[in-house]
């Protein structure tokens, strides 16, 4: 009775999953559909048939995709590297150091995480502007070599990192930046990690900044392509193929996703929630 | 060798800022200096190169508040976030309590429910654009409607503010969860024993010990809902050309978005950031409040 009460629970459990990724399994099985049967009245759920890979071919043949892939790779692989390295200094300065303004540097930090990024959208475009930087990897990436909330993680971990094992390298000769470079940097590998994968899961998904920051083809991510496909007078290649290029630039992030899921959520709250 | 010690010195002292170097540099680039240049600016009337023209007080923000369609992306704003945020947290609640014990086909479920979260809002959009399409969706041929969901004014917001609950329960899941998860099995056997279940056993026992969790995720949904703008500017702008229809999906961002970047009345979109900067600040005033009385940290 009880195992069966049990098996009951796990399936009420999935079930309720499925439903909930109800709107992926959709675009799924559109993406496999042919025009003429996503267009019918009637509800078809499932592909009729199996195997019509029409819209996959559209989207790798007439769109760009690869490119607009590689640009979102670059983005978010170059941004998300940047920012570890990055937040792991200012981290490692916070927490081995003592000097002369550090709490206030530091009220700097946690303050700037108040200010929600999309509030300064419009005039960081200009700054990027002036810069002359649009259309460049550099003017996408760089709003994203920051983050106050990922130096303040960084600074949680490091602090538990006991001083004196500072002071026993620097004894045996160890300058302070290779104790950050040969010791601190490789035992904290877990933190790094995902600082590294949420931030690079962040870039990848993004859209208004290099919506604003590109303007060529050629520059585009995957996120802002995706919604062009669909909008675009004169380049219609109907929903299915929309689809198609939705799935494939799904996947990249999900994989990741679940590859990485737990230590997202561990690094993530290590800093917010107990800090 | 005195000069080497005195260079030896002096880099000593300057070492841990050289470390922040990189950091500030930036945080003062991308976050400081475009949130001051934004509150001066707005205090002046700038011309379409954005020079300054003449101080202006607060006639900006006179005339961007006297304009009816801020005030309805405001509303509109305040709506989203007044509904998106408790509906999202308490779904994302209700699935944690759901997964907390560990099966054996656990991984499976949480992956499902936590899913959403990897998939960006440009493909959520998408997906969400084609089901709701009045005549190929799957919305209206599950339901027999014929509505235009996205189109329609009576139910464009309604229908932005259900995909938005959709994207963000993955999120408020997995942080749940883990709050969950890491609460004392202890503590949660001693309150069974001494007769606490259902509500009760929610109420006082559970909810206090993850308020922390509630708390951060309070905090994190409302400044991210108060400065939306991701799905009317995918789903209703390339039609409406401005927040939507009759501006009901309009929000304070995408109206800074169409003042600051479509156009170029600068004078508007700089005041009107302000404001939904100070708004933002107000509301996550208002859930520390709710912290003080609330939040268990024990």
């Amino acid at each position: 009775m009880k195992k069966q009460n049990h098996m009951f629970y796990q399936l009420l459990c999935i079930v309720t999953g499925v439903i909930l990724i109800l709107p992926i399994i959709y675009a799924i099985n559109i993406s496999f559909m042919p025009q003429d049967e996503i267009l019918t009245t009637n509800l078809h759920f499932f592909p009729s048939k199996a195997g019509y890979l029409e819209n996959y071919k559209i989207v790798f043949m007439h769109t760009r995709i690869l490119r607009f892939m590689w640009n979102s790779l670059v983005m978010a692989g170059i941004s998300s590297i940047v920012r570890v390295i990055v937040a792991s200094l200012a981290a490692f300065s916070f927490s081995f150091f003592e000097y002369r303004g550090k709490k206030a540097l530091f009220a700097l930090v946690v303050g700037s995480m108040i200010i929600p990024a999309d509030v300064l959208v419009v005039q960081n475009y200009f700054t990027t502007a002036e810069l002359g930087l649009i259309n460049t990897y550099l003017g996408m990436m760089v709003v994203f070599f920051i983050s106050g909330i990922n130096i303040f993680v960084m600074r949680q971990n490091f602090l538990s990192y006991s001083i004196s094992l500072k002071e026993a390298a620097q004894v045996d000769g160890c300058t302070n930046f290779k104790f950050y470079r040969k010791i601190l940097m490789p035992s904290n590998i877990p933190v790094i990690t995902t600082v590294f994968i949420s931030s690079f899961v962040g870039t990848w998904n993004t859209y208004l900044w290099p919506l604003l920051v590109t303007n060529t083809d050629a520059m585009r991510t995957a996120q802002v392509a995706v919604t062009m496909l669909n909008n675009n007078e004169g380049s219609n290649y109907g929903v299915g193929a929309v689809m198609a290029a939705a799935v494939v630039i799904l996947v990249p992030s999900v994989a990741v996703f679940l590859l990485f899921q737990r230590k997202i959520v561990g690094g993530v709250m290590a800093g917010a929630v107990k800090g | 060798m005195k000069g080497k010690t005195f260079g030896k010195k002096l880099f000593q002292s300057v070492e841990p800022y050289l470390y922040l170097f990189p950091a500030f540099l930036l945080l003062i680039m991308f976050a400081y200096y475009p949130f001051a240049k934004n509150t001066v600016l707005s205090f002046f009337t700038v011309n379409k190169f954005r020079e300054i023209r003449e101080f202006a007080g607060i006639a900006n923000y006179i005339k961007v508040l006297g304009d009816e369609k801020f005030i309805q992306s405001i509303g509109n704003t305040l709506v989203f976030v007044v509904v998106t945020v408790p509906v999202s947290i308490v779904v994302g609640f209700g699935l944690a309590l759901l997964a907390r014990k560990r099966t054996r086909t656990s991984s499976l479920y949480e992956a499902m429910y936590s899913m959403s979260m990897a998939i960006s809002v440009s493909v959520v959009a998408m997906i969400f654009q084609l089901a709701f399409n009045p005549s190929m969706g799957i919305v209206n041929k599950l339901f027999g409607t014929n509505v235009s969901w996205l189109t329609d004014p009576k139910t464009a917001l309604a229908a932005i503010i259900f995909i938005q609950i959709w994207a963000n329960v993955g999120y408020n899941f997995i942080f749940l969860l883990s709050g969950l998860r890491g609460m004392s099995e202890d503590v949660l056997e001693s309150a069974r024993i001494d007769g606490a279940t259902g509500i009760h056993l929610l109420t006082r026992i559970i909810i206090p010990m993850v308020s922390p969790t509630l708390l951060f995720l309070l905090m994190k949904d409302i400044a991210y809902a108060m400065t939306t703008s991701s799905f009317t500017l995918i789903l209703t702008y390339p039609v409406f050309h401005n927040g939507g229809p009759n501006g009901t999906t309009e929000t304070i961002m995408s109206y800074v978005y169409g003042k600051g970047i479509v156009g170029t009345n600068y004078n508007a979109a700089f005041a009107a950031t302000t404001v939904g900067f100070v708004l933002a600040a107000v509301m996550m005033a208002l859930s520390l409040v709710l912290e003080k009385r609330k939040v268990n940290y024990d």
